[in-house]
Protein backbone atom coordinates (compact mmCIF):
# COMPACT_ATOMS: atom_id res chain seq x y z
CA UNK A 1 0.00 0.00 0.00
CA UNK A 2 1.14 3.45 -0.80
CA UNK A 3 0.68 5.94 2.05
CA UNK A 4 -0.40 9.62 0.21
CA UNK A 5 1.80 11.67 2.10
CA UNK A 6 0.76 14.63 -0.01
CA UNK A 7 -2.58 14.33 1.28
CA UNK A 8 -2.09 13.86 5.37
CA UNK A 9 0.02 17.34 4.36
CA UNK A 10 -3.32 18.36 3.30
CA UNK A 11 -5.81 16.80 5.75
CA UNK A 12 -3.72 17.48 8.88
CA UNK A 13 -4.21 21.28 9.19
CA UNK A 14 -7.78 20.66 8.04
CA UNK A 15 -8.93 18.18 10.60
CA UNK A 16 -6.89 19.96 13.05
CA UNK A 17 -9.44 23.29 12.79
CA UNK A 18 -12.35 20.92 14.30
CA UNK A 19 -9.84 20.56 17.66
CA UNK A 20 -11.47 22.97 19.39
CA UNK A 21 -14.78 21.68 18.74
CA UNK A 22 -13.64 17.79 20.91
CA UNK A 23 -12.08 19.92 23.25
CA UNK A 24 -15.58 21.75 23.86
CA UNK A 25 -17.10 18.12 23.82
CA UNK A 26 -14.30 17.32 26.52
CA UNK A 27 -15.04 20.27 28.48
CA UNK A 28 -18.25 20.73 28.92
CA UNK A 29 -18.95 16.98 29.35
CA UNK A 30 -16.64 17.00 32.37
CA UNK A 31 -18.04 20.35 33.73
CA UNK A 32 -21.43 18.10 33.25
CA UNK A 33 -20.41 14.90 34.86
CA UNK A 34 -18.21 16.69 37.89
CA UNK A 35 -21.68 18.43 39.73
CA UNK A 36 -23.10 15.06 38.71
CA UNK A 37 -20.71 13.12 39.84
CA UNK A 38 -19.83 14.98 43.24
CA UNK A 39 -23.85 15.23 44.20
CA UNK A 40 -24.24 11.77 43.37
CA UNK A 41 -20.64 10.71 45.83
CA UNK A 42 -22.30 12.57 48.25
CA UNK A 43 -25.27 10.48 48.33
CA UNK A 44 -23.74 7.05 48.32
CA UNK A 45 -21.31 8.93 51.76
CA UNK A 46 -24.28 10.03 53.44
CA UNK A 47 -26.19 7.03 52.23
CA UNK A 48 -28.86 9.36 51.69
CA UNK A 49 -32.49 6.79 52.58
CA UNK A 50 -34.60 6.63 49.38
CA UNK A 51 -31.95 8.47 47.44
CA UNK A 52 -29.11 6.30 47.76
CA UNK A 53 -30.45 2.95 46.00
CA UNK A 54 -31.68 5.40 43.34
CA UNK A 55 -28.45 6.37 42.39
CA UNK A 56 -26.87 3.03 42.46
CA UNK A 57 -29.32 1.95 40.44
CA UNK A 58 -28.49 4.18 37.97
CA UNK A 59 -24.62 3.96 38.10
CA UNK A 60 -24.80 0.09 37.31
CA UNK A 61 -27.29 0.97 34.84
CA UNK A 62 -24.56 3.01 32.99
CA UNK A 63 -22.00 1.08 34.00
CA UNK A 64 -23.73 -2.11 32.67
CA UNK A 65 -23.76 -1.16 28.86
CA UNK A 66 -21.78 0.39 26.04
CA UNK A 67 -21.15 4.05 25.32
CA UNK A 68 -22.85 3.32 21.91
CA UNK A 69 -25.94 2.02 23.07
CA UNK A 70 -26.41 4.91 25.38
CA UNK A 71 -25.64 6.98 22.35
CA UNK A 72 -28.46 5.02 20.58
CA UNK A 73 -30.76 5.89 23.51
CA UNK A 74 -29.93 9.22 24.18
CA UNK A 75 -29.62 10.41 20.84
CA UNK A 76 -33.00 8.65 19.28
CA UNK A 77 -35.21 8.29 22.16
CA UNK A 78 -34.42 11.88 24.63
CA UNK A 79 -35.45 13.96 21.15
CA UNK A 80 -38.68 11.88 20.60
CA UNK A 81 -39.69 12.21 24.70
CA UNK A 82 -38.47 15.19 24.89
CA UNK A 83 -40.77 16.61 21.89
CA UNK A 84 -43.82 14.73 23.36
CA UNK A 85 -43.01 16.01 26.70
CA UNK A 86 -43.18 19.69 25.44
CA UNK A 87 -46.25 19.75 22.82
CA UNK A 88 -47.63 18.35 26.59
CA UNK A 89 -46.77 20.91 28.22
CA UNK A 90 -47.97 23.52 25.63
CA UNK A 91 -44.72 24.62 24.39
CA UNK A 92 -43.97 25.82 20.38
CA UNK A 93 -40.29 24.74 21.52
CA UNK A 94 -39.02 22.44 18.46
CA UNK A 95 -36.43 19.88 20.02
CA UNK A 96 -35.31 19.36 16.41
CA UNK A 97 -34.44 22.40 15.86
CA UNK A 98 -31.63 22.04 18.71
CA UNK A 99 -28.01 21.65 18.22
CA UNK A 100 -27.54 17.72 18.09
CA UNK A 101 -24.59 18.31 20.21
CA UNK A 102 -26.53 18.91 23.51
CA UNK A 103 -26.95 15.70 22.96
CA UNK A 104 -23.20 14.52 22.62
CA UNK A 105 -22.69 16.67 25.95
CA UNK A 106 -25.04 14.67 27.42
CA UNK A 107 -24.40 11.17 26.27
CA UNK A 108 -20.62 11.52 27.12
CA UNK A 109 -20.98 12.71 30.83
CA UNK A 110 -23.44 9.38 31.30
CA UNK A 111 -19.92 7.19 31.79
CA UNK A 112 -17.80 10.04 33.55
CA UNK A 113 -20.72 10.83 36.06
CA UNK A 114 -20.63 7.27 37.36
CA UNK A 115 -16.73 6.85 37.51
CA UNK A 116 -16.17 10.07 38.96
CA UNK A 117 -18.97 9.55 42.03
CA UNK A 118 -17.48 6.52 42.54
CA UNK A 119 -13.81 7.98 42.79
CA UNK A 120 -14.97 10.80 45.09
CA UNK A 121 -17.34 8.69 47.18
CA UNK A 122 -14.09 6.65 47.66
CA UNK A 123 -12.08 9.60 48.32
CA UNK A 124 -14.44 10.75 50.76
CA UNK A 125 -14.54 7.50 52.86
CA UNK A 126 -10.16 7.86 53.36
CA UNK A 127 -11.15 11.24 55.10
CA UNK A 128 -11.26 10.29 58.73
CA UNK A 129 -14.31 10.83 60.82
CA UNK A 130 -11.75 12.91 62.97
CA UNK A 131 -11.55 15.94 59.91
CA UNK A 132 -15.41 16.47 60.31
CA UNK A 133 -15.55 16.17 63.65
CA UNK A 134 -12.63 18.87 64.15
CA UNK A 135 -15.11 20.90 61.34
CA UNK A 136 -17.91 20.52 63.77
CA UNK A 137 -15.57 21.65 66.80
CA UNK A 138 -15.20 25.06 65.74
CA UNK A 139 -18.76 25.49 65.09
CA UNK A 140 -19.16 24.92 61.35
CA UNK A 141 -22.05 22.72 60.35
CA UNK A 142 -21.98 19.41 58.48
CA UNK A 143 -22.40 20.96 54.76
CA UNK A 144 -19.55 23.55 55.77
CA UNK A 145 -17.23 20.78 57.09
CA UNK A 146 -18.30 18.82 54.10
CA UNK A 147 -17.15 21.75 51.60
CA UNK A 148 -14.14 23.02 53.37
CA UNK A 149 -12.35 20.18 54.49
CA UNK A 150 -13.40 16.64 53.53
CA UNK A 151 -14.32 17.60 49.62
CA UNK A 152 -11.39 19.24 48.59
CA UNK A 153 -9.57 16.02 50.15
CA UNK A 154 -11.20 13.91 48.80
CA UNK A 155 -10.89 15.80 44.96
CA UNK A 156 -7.47 15.43 45.87
CA UNK A 157 -7.51 11.90 46.20
CA UNK A 158 -9.94 11.30 43.04
CA UNK A 159 -7.13 12.85 41.29
CA UNK A 160 -5.18 10.17 39.15
CA UNK A 161 -9.03 8.74 38.35
CA UNK A 162 -10.03 12.00 37.16
CA UNK A 163 -6.45 12.48 34.70
CA UNK A 164 -8.12 8.99 33.54
CA UNK A 165 -11.54 10.42 33.02
CA UNK A 166 -10.49 12.95 30.87
CA UNK A 167 -8.62 10.95 28.52
CA UNK A 168 -11.50 8.58 28.22
CA UNK A 169 -13.52 11.10 27.59
CA UNK A 170 -11.64 12.60 24.81
CA UNK A 171 -10.85 9.48 23.09
CA UNK A 172 -15.53 9.08 23.82
CA UNK A 173 -15.54 12.00 21.84
CA UNK A 174 -14.71 9.96 18.74
CA UNK A 175 -18.41 8.53 18.74
CA UNK A 176 -19.84 12.13 18.67
CA UNK A 177 -20.12 11.92 14.81
CA UNK A 178 -22.21 9.33 15.26
CA UNK A 179 -24.95 11.91 16.92
CA UNK A 180 -24.02 14.18 13.55
CA UNK A 181 -21.73 16.33 15.49
CA UNK A 182 -18.45 17.20 13.65
CA UNK A 183 -14.97 16.98 15.77
CA UNK A 184 -11.61 15.30 14.65
CA UNK A 185 -12.72 11.75 14.04
CA UNK A 186 -15.92 12.87 11.91
CA UNK A 187 -13.39 14.90 10.10
CA UNK A 188 -11.15 12.82 8.82
CA UNK A 189 -14.04 10.29 7.99
CA UNK A 190 -15.52 12.79 5.43
CA UNK A 191 -11.69 13.87 4.39
CA UNK A 192 -10.98 10.58 4.04
CA UNK A 193 -14.05 9.00 2.61
CA UNK A 194 -14.40 11.59 -0.51
CA UNK A 195 -11.30 10.41 -1.72
CA UNK A 196 -10.98 6.85 -0.68
CA UNK A 197 -7.75 7.83 2.04
CA UNK A 198 -8.91 6.43 5.12
CA UNK A 199 -5.97 5.69 6.52
CA UNK A 200 -4.58 8.47 5.24
CA UNK A 201 -7.02 10.43 7.26
CA UNK A 202 -6.90 7.86 10.44
CA UNK A 203 -3.04 8.31 10.94
CA UNK A 204 -3.96 12.54 11.22
CA UNK A 205 -6.71 11.63 14.15
CA UNK A 206 -4.52 9.53 15.45
CA UNK A 207 -1.53 11.81 15.83
CA UNK A 208 -4.08 14.20 17.31
CA UNK A 209 -5.49 12.28 19.59
CA UNK A 210 -2.05 11.20 21.19
CA UNK A 211 -0.86 14.96 21.06
CA UNK A 212 -4.82 15.92 22.55
CA UNK A 213 -4.07 13.43 25.53
CA UNK A 214 -0.87 13.78 26.37
CA UNK A 215 -1.47 17.99 26.73
CA UNK A 216 -4.65 16.74 29.23
CA UNK A 217 -2.55 14.81 31.03
CA UNK A 218 0.03 17.24 31.66
CA UNK A 219 -2.29 20.20 32.22
CA UNK A 220 -3.80 17.58 35.11
CA UNK A 221 -0.49 16.86 36.66
CA UNK A 222 0.00 19.88 37.26
CA UNK A 223 -3.09 20.83 38.92
CA UNK A 224 -2.77 17.65 40.41
CA UNK A 225 0.41 18.67 42.16
CA UNK A 226 -0.88 22.50 42.92
CA UNK A 227 -4.38 21.29 44.81
CA UNK A 228 -2.10 18.64 46.69
CA UNK A 229 0.38 20.61 48.25
CA UNK A 230 -0.79 20.12 51.56
CA UNK A 231 0.28 16.17 51.41
CA UNK A 232 4.07 16.86 51.17
CA UNK A 233 4.05 20.89 52.61
CA UNK A 234 6.46 23.64 50.97
CA UNK A 235 8.90 24.16 53.33
CA UNK A 236 11.87 21.97 53.34
CA UNK A 237 11.36 19.73 56.57
CA UNK A 238 10.94 22.02 59.43
CA UNK A 239 10.20 19.01 61.58
CA UNK A 240 10.85 19.54 65.39
CA UNK B 1 -21.13 28.28 84.17
CA UNK B 2 -21.28 24.60 82.93
CA UNK B 3 -23.46 21.96 84.70
CA UNK B 4 -24.15 18.44 83.56
CA UNK B 5 -26.90 16.60 84.92
CA UNK B 6 -27.19 12.98 85.03
CA UNK B 7 -25.85 11.99 81.90
CA UNK B 8 -26.18 8.23 80.43
CA UNK B 9 -24.71 6.85 77.58
CA UNK B 10 -24.84 2.88 76.54
CA UNK B 11 -23.15 1.48 73.17
CA UNK B 12 -25.20 -1.50 72.92
CA UNK B 13 -25.18 -3.82 76.48
CA UNK B 14 -22.15 -1.84 77.11
CA UNK B 15 -23.33 0.77 79.78
CA UNK B 16 -20.48 3.45 79.43
CA UNK B 17 -21.95 6.58 81.59
CA UNK B 18 -24.13 5.52 84.49
CA UNK B 19 -25.24 9.02 85.22
CA UNK B 20 -22.57 11.75 85.44
CA UNK B 21 -23.29 15.22 87.15
CA UNK B 22 -20.25 17.77 87.45
CA UNK B 23 -19.97 21.51 87.47
CA UNK B 24 -17.95 23.76 86.28
CA UNK B 25 -17.48 27.64 87.16
CA UNK B 26 -15.72 30.18 85.25
CA UNK B 27 -12.33 29.98 85.22
CA UNK B 28 -12.16 26.73 86.32
CA UNK B 29 -9.51 24.08 85.26
CA UNK B 30 -11.68 20.82 85.71
CA UNK B 31 -8.78 17.41 85.59
CA UNK B 32 -10.94 14.12 84.36
CA UNK B 33 -9.02 11.41 85.81
CA UNK B 34 -9.64 7.41 85.47
CA UNK B 35 -8.90 4.44 84.18
CA UNK B 36 -8.95 3.32 80.40
CA UNK B 37 -12.77 2.53 79.36
CA UNK B 38 -13.96 4.43 82.51
CA UNK B 39 -16.01 7.14 79.97
CA UNK B 40 -13.64 9.86 79.81
CA UNK B 41 -13.78 10.12 76.33
CA UNK B 42 -17.27 9.03 75.95
CA UNK B 43 -18.55 11.79 78.66
CA UNK B 44 -16.70 14.77 76.34
CA UNK B 45 -18.05 13.59 72.96
CA UNK B 46 -21.31 13.66 74.52
CA UNK B 47 -20.83 17.01 75.69
CA UNK B 48 -19.55 17.98 72.26
CA UNK B 49 -22.49 16.14 70.75
CA UNK B 50 -20.14 13.86 69.06
CA UNK B 51 -22.47 11.03 70.54
CA UNK B 52 -26.18 11.38 71.76
CA UNK B 53 -26.28 10.72 75.10
CA UNK B 54 -29.34 8.23 75.88
CA UNK B 55 -30.16 10.76 78.81
CA UNK B 56 -29.10 14.09 80.47
CA UNK B 57 -28.79 17.63 80.15
CA UNK B 58 -26.47 20.86 80.48
CA UNK B 59 -26.57 23.81 81.27
CA UNK B 60 -24.02 26.44 79.56
CA UNK B 61 -23.93 30.41 79.41
CA UNK B 62 -27.45 30.18 81.06
CA UNK B 63 -28.64 28.06 77.85
CA UNK B 64 -30.41 24.79 79.61
CA UNK B 65 -30.20 21.35 76.54
CA UNK B 66 -31.03 18.15 76.48
CA UNK B 67 -27.86 16.01 75.40
CA UNK B 68 -29.97 13.55 73.73
CA UNK B 69 -31.17 15.83 70.78
CA UNK B 70 -31.16 14.87 66.94
CA UNK B 71 -31.23 18.63 66.20
CA UNK B 72 -28.13 19.23 64.14
CA UNK B 73 -29.52 22.73 64.94
CA UNK B 74 -29.38 22.86 68.39
CA UNK B 75 -26.23 20.92 68.73
CA UNK B 76 -24.44 23.21 66.64
CA UNK B 77 -25.46 26.57 68.36
CA UNK B 78 -24.22 24.69 71.48
CA UNK B 79 -20.78 23.84 70.08
CA UNK B 80 -19.97 27.56 69.08
CA UNK B 81 -20.27 27.75 72.86
CA UNK B 82 -17.55 25.49 73.54
CA UNK B 83 -14.10 23.97 71.61
CA UNK B 84 -12.76 21.07 71.53
CA UNK B 85 -9.43 19.70 71.53
CA UNK B 86 -8.57 16.05 70.38
CA UNK B 87 -6.26 13.37 71.34
CA UNK B 88 -4.49 13.11 67.94
CA UNK B 89 -5.37 16.60 67.04
CA UNK B 90 -7.90 16.30 64.22
CA UNK B 91 -6.23 20.16 62.49
CA UNK B 92 -7.48 20.12 58.74
CA UNK B 93 -5.05 18.39 56.94
CA UNK B 94 -5.46 20.41 53.65
CA UNK B 95 -5.08 23.97 55.32
CA UNK B 96 -2.38 25.75 56.75
CA UNK B 97 -2.12 26.59 60.59
CA UNK B 98 -3.60 30.16 59.83
CA UNK B 99 -6.67 28.51 58.13
CA UNK B 100 -6.99 25.96 60.44
CA UNK B 101 -7.56 28.63 62.99
CA UNK B 102 -9.57 31.20 60.79
CA UNK B 103 -11.95 29.12 59.68
CA UNK B 104 -14.37 28.77 62.80
CA UNK B 105 -14.27 32.85 62.60
CA UNK B 106 -14.67 32.77 58.52
CA UNK B 107 -17.30 29.83 57.55
CA UNK B 108 -18.82 29.31 61.38
CA UNK B 109 -19.08 32.70 61.94
CA UNK B 110 -19.10 34.47 59.37
CA UNK B 111 -16.45 37.20 60.46
CA UNK B 112 -14.84 38.73 57.55
CA UNK B 113 -11.31 37.63 56.72
CA UNK B 114 -9.30 40.65 57.57
CA UNK B 115 -10.36 40.67 61.86
CA UNK B 116 -10.52 37.31 61.25
CA UNK B 117 -6.66 37.01 60.09
CA UNK B 118 -5.74 39.35 63.45
CA UNK B 119 -7.29 36.74 65.96
CA UNK B 120 -5.68 33.65 64.26
CA UNK B 121 -2.14 35.10 64.03
CA UNK B 122 -2.64 36.28 67.68
CA UNK B 123 -3.68 32.81 69.13
CA UNK B 124 -1.12 31.22 67.10
CA UNK B 125 1.76 33.79 68.75
CA UNK B 126 0.36 32.90 72.22
CA UNK B 127 1.10 29.38 71.45
CA UNK B 128 4.31 30.34 70.60
CA UNK B 129 3.68 29.11 66.34
CA UNK B 130 4.14 32.68 65.00
CA UNK B 131 6.32 31.78 62.75
CA UNK B 132 4.63 28.76 61.59
CA UNK B 133 1.51 30.52 60.02
CA UNK B 134 1.66 28.66 56.79
CA UNK B 135 2.90 25.38 57.47
CA UNK B 136 0.47 22.75 56.85
CA UNK B 137 -0.42 19.88 59.58
CA UNK B 138 1.99 17.59 57.79
CA UNK B 139 5.14 20.26 58.18
CA UNK B 140 4.40 20.23 62.24
CA UNK B 141 6.09 18.24 64.82
CA UNK B 142 3.34 16.54 66.96
CA UNK B 143 3.65 19.36 69.46
CA UNK B 144 2.75 21.78 67.31
CA UNK B 145 0.07 20.51 65.67
CA UNK B 146 -1.36 20.07 68.69
CA UNK B 147 -0.91 23.72 69.65
CA UNK B 148 -2.55 24.96 66.62
CA UNK B 149 -5.34 22.92 68.01
CA UNK B 150 -5.28 24.88 70.90
CA UNK B 151 -4.95 27.65 68.71
CA UNK B 152 -8.15 26.59 67.22
CA UNK B 153 -10.19 25.87 70.02
CA UNK B 154 -9.31 29.38 71.62
CA UNK B 155 -9.45 31.35 68.52
CA UNK B 156 -13.48 31.19 68.57
CA UNK B 157 -13.36 32.63 72.24
CA UNK B 158 -15.15 29.64 73.53
CA UNK B 159 -17.12 29.43 77.18
CA UNK B 160 -15.07 26.33 77.99
CA UNK B 161 -12.60 24.21 76.01
CA UNK B 162 -12.75 20.18 76.30
CA UNK B 163 -9.29 18.27 75.90
CA UNK B 164 -9.19 14.83 75.83
CA UNK B 165 -5.82 13.56 76.64
CA UNK B 166 -3.99 16.58 74.80
CA UNK B 167 -0.51 15.10 75.03
CA UNK B 168 -1.23 11.09 75.01
CA UNK B 169 -0.31 10.49 71.01
CA UNK B 170 2.86 13.14 71.69
CA UNK B 171 6.71 11.60 72.26
CA UNK B 172 7.47 12.41 75.77
CA UNK B 173 9.74 15.20 74.95
CA UNK B 174 7.17 17.17 73.07
CA UNK B 175 4.50 16.70 76.20
CA UNK B 176 6.08 19.88 77.96
CA UNK B 177 5.60 22.40 75.35
CA UNK B 178 1.47 21.40 74.89
CA UNK B 179 1.41 21.64 78.40
CA UNK B 180 3.08 24.68 79.23
CA UNK B 181 0.54 25.85 76.69
CA UNK B 182 -2.19 24.65 78.82
CA UNK B 183 -0.95 25.92 81.56
CA UNK B 184 -0.75 29.50 80.46
CA UNK B 185 -4.18 29.49 79.39
CA UNK B 186 -5.05 27.93 83.37
CA UNK B 187 -3.41 31.02 84.50
CA UNK B 188 -5.31 33.43 82.05
CA UNK B 189 -8.46 32.04 83.55
CA UNK B 190 -9.92 29.70 81.10
CA UNK B 191 -12.22 27.61 81.06
CA UNK B 192 -10.76 23.92 80.76
CA UNK B 193 -12.58 20.71 81.19
CA UNK B 194 -9.14 18.49 80.48
CA UNK B 195 -9.35 14.43 80.51
CA UNK B 196 -5.67 13.41 81.29
CA UNK B 197 -3.53 10.58 82.67
CA UNK B 198 -0.65 13.60 83.70
CA UNK B 199 -1.29 13.38 87.31
CA UNK B 200 1.35 16.19 87.98
CA UNK B 201 -0.45 18.37 85.57
CA UNK B 202 -3.94 17.66 87.40
CA UNK B 203 -2.51 18.02 90.54
CA UNK B 204 -1.02 21.48 89.98
CA UNK B 205 -3.02 23.39 87.58
CA UNK B 206 -6.64 21.60 87.93
CA UNK B 207 -9.17 24.08 90.24
CA UNK B 208 -11.11 20.81 90.57
CA UNK B 209 -10.36 16.79 89.94
CA UNK B 210 -12.89 14.26 89.02
CA UNK B 211 -11.98 10.87 89.36
CA UNK B 212 -14.45 8.31 86.84
CA UNK B 213 -14.86 5.06 87.30
CA UNK B 214 -16.56 2.46 85.83
CA UNK B 215 -19.18 5.35 84.25
CA UNK B 216 -19.33 7.62 87.56
CA UNK B 217 -18.11 10.14 89.08
CA UNK B 218 -16.56 8.37 91.76
CA UNK B 219 -14.98 11.27 93.82
CA UNK B 220 -14.28 15.41 92.62
CA UNK B 221 -12.98 17.89 95.01
CA UNK B 222 -9.82 20.26 95.07
CA UNK B 223 -6.86 18.67 93.65
CA UNK B 224 -4.81 18.62 96.94
CA UNK B 225 -7.93 17.26 98.91
CA UNK B 226 -8.51 14.56 96.32
CA UNK B 227 -4.83 13.96 95.63
CA UNK B 228 -3.78 13.98 99.81
CA UNK B 229 -6.69 12.46 101.50
CA UNK B 230 -8.74 10.74 98.46
CA UNK B 231 -12.14 9.44 100.99
CA UNK B 232 -12.62 6.76 98.22
CA UNK B 233 -10.74 3.46 98.48
CA UNK B 234 -10.98 3.34 94.75
CA UNK B 235 -9.44 6.61 94.38
CA UNK B 236 -6.96 5.84 96.91
CA UNK B 237 -5.95 3.01 94.47
CA UNK B 238 -5.89 4.43 91.22
CA UNK B 239 -3.67 7.36 92.74
CA UNK B 240 -1.22 5.46 94.29
CA UNK B 241 -0.62 2.97 91.06
CA UNK B 242 0.48 6.64 89.08
CA UNK B 243 1.67 8.66 92.08
CA UNK B 244 4.12 5.61 92.10
CA UNK B 245 4.70 5.86 88.27
CA UNK B 246 5.01 9.85 89.44
CA UNK B 247 7.50 9.66 91.78
CA UNK B 248 9.97 8.01 89.73
CA UNK B 249 9.72 10.16 87.19
CA UNK B 250 11.50 12.70 89.25
N1 LIG C 1 -18.22 4.33 69.34
C1 LIG C 1 -18.22 3.34 70.25
N2 LIG C 1 -18.88 2.19 69.99
C2 LIG C 1 -18.91 1.19 70.91
N3 LIG C 1 -18.31 1.25 72.10
C3 LIG C 1 -17.62 2.35 72.40
C4 LIG C 1 -17.55 3.45 71.50
N4 LIG C 1 -16.80 4.43 72.07
C5 LIG C 1 -16.42 3.96 73.28
N5 LIG C 1 -16.92 2.71 73.49
C6 LIG C 1 -16.74 1.93 74.71
O1 LIG C 1 -17.04 2.74 75.81
C7 LIG C 1 -16.18 2.47 76.90
C8 LIG C 1 -15.54 3.76 77.40
O2 LIG C 1 -14.70 4.27 76.40
P1 LIG C 1 -14.01 5.68 76.52
O3 LIG C 1 -13.24 5.88 75.27
O4 LIG C 1 -14.99 6.70 76.90
O5 LIG C 1 -13.00 5.45 77.73
P2 LIG C 1 -11.85 6.38 78.26
O6 LIG C 1 -12.11 6.58 79.71
O7 LIG C 1 -11.75 7.59 77.42
O8 LIG C 1 -10.57 5.48 78.09
P3 LIG C 1 -9.07 5.88 77.68
O9 LIG C 1 -8.40 6.36 78.93
O10 LIG C 1 -8.49 4.60 77.20
O11 LIG C 1 -9.16 6.92 76.62
C9 LIG C 1 -15.18 1.43 76.42
O12 LIG C 1 -15.61 0.18 76.88
C10 LIG C 1 -15.32 1.50 74.92
O13 LIG C 1 -15.07 0.24 74.36
MG1 LIG D 1 -10.29 8.37 76.09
Amino acid sequence: MRVDLEFIRQALPDIAKYIPVTLLLVVVSFFLSFPAGALFAWINYKKIRGLSPLVRAYMSLIRGTPVILQIYVIYNVTPYLLASLLEHMGSSFNVYRLNTIWYAFFALSLSSTVTIAEALRAGMETVGRGQFEGGLSVGMSGPQTMWHIVFPQALTAAMPVMGNVVVELTKATSLAFTMAVTEITGRAKILGGSVLRYFEAYICVFVLYIVIIALLEQLFKRFEKRISVYRTGRHSRAKA
Amino acid sequence: MLSVRDVHKSFGDNHVLKGVSFDVGEGDVVAVLGASGSGKTTLLRCLEFFEHADSGSMEIDGLQVDLTTHSARLSRSIRQKTAFVFQNYNLFNNKTALENVMLGLTVARKMDRASARKIAVAALTKVGLGERLDYYPCELSGGQQQRVGIARALAVNPKVIFFDEPTSALDPELVGEVLGTIRQLAAEGTTMVVVTHEMSFARDVATKVIYMDGGVIVEQGRPDKIFTRPENERTRRFLARYLQDFDYNI
